[in-house]
């Protein structure tokens, strides 16, 4: 079976990287070549001090990320093919927890949650390929839009707070 | 405000807060809907992602992303494959 290279989290300030199988994508899953991972904040306090949520360790770290699709499950509705370049937020709301009904997925109670974007390839499940996945045009980096995640956030804090051009207003962290 | 200090207690003053009709707001995450606006910011190129770009490194290297991001001495880095 073909190897990868793989940064696993055993916990914090403990991440090693590894040798490991590269994964089969199941009926319900796409496999990813990683192109580019980012380090997020997020990663930096998991790293420090582990993550309540996020992450259970051992697990394969990282979660910012696009890459190229390499397989595609039978059951994936999405229009994919391989080879195509692709960018994912690394969860999925469920859809019909209370918070899901009022559209605000960011509070979802079950949270589908997908880790392993420090890895030359990575499994993605398909509550993500439906909702969260998104295909790069050919003019795009790979590295522009692996900056999705981060900057839907920043979008979503905007809408959020209804600035509009002309407000004076103050940015309070850097993702840092 | 961000998740590292969102743990800390925060003390208000309330009447200030009630006499000047202030809002205190948060937001978390991203939405399908705001990932799919960024989205489209991106491929209209609306966003100039190059001052947050701070380093490129291999995989092998990708602890010292970390580290360099921990320092704060960097902000944003990309491990490559």
């Amino acid at each position: 079976m073909s190897k990868m290279k793989c940064a696993v989290f055993y916990g914090p300030m403990d991440v090693k990287i590894e040798k490991v199988d590269i994964p089969h994508p199941k009926d319900d899953e796409i496999l990813v070549r990683v192109r580019s991972a980012l380090t997020c904040g997020s990663d930096l306090k998991t790293y420090r001090r582990g993550h309540p949520t996020m992450i259970k360790p051992p697990s394969p770290f990282g979660h910012e990320f696009s890459g190229e699709v390499v397989e595609i499950g039978k059951n994936i509705e999405k229009k994919l093919k391989i080879g195509d370049r692709i960018v994912c937020a690394n969860t999925a709301p469920c859809g019909y927890c209370y918070y899901c009904k009022l559209k605000r997925e960011s509070m979802c109670e079950n949270l589908t949650y997908l880790n392993g974007a420090y890895s030359q390839y990575i499994v993605v499940p398909k509550i993500i390929v439906e909702k969260n996945l998104f295909i790069i045009p050919s003019d795009i980096s790979f590295e522009e839009a692996a900056l999705l995640e981060p900057l839907a956030c920043v979008v979503h804090g905007i809408e959020e707070s209804s600035i509009k051009i002309g407000d004076k207003v103050v940015v309070n962290g850097a993702a840092l | 405000m961000q998740g590292q200090q969102a743990k800390k207690d925060i003390e208000v003053d309330f009447e200030s807060l009630y006499k000047r009709e202030l809002t205190i707001l948060s937001s978390y995450s991203a939405t399908p809907e705001s990932l799919e606006r960024g989205f489209n910011y991106i491929k209209e190129e609306k966003v100039d992602f190059s001052p947050l770009i701070s380093s490129i490194l291999p995989i092998e290297k990708f602890k010292e992303g970390l580290e360099l991001a921990l320092s704060q001495k960097k902000l944003q880095n990309f491990i490559l494959f």
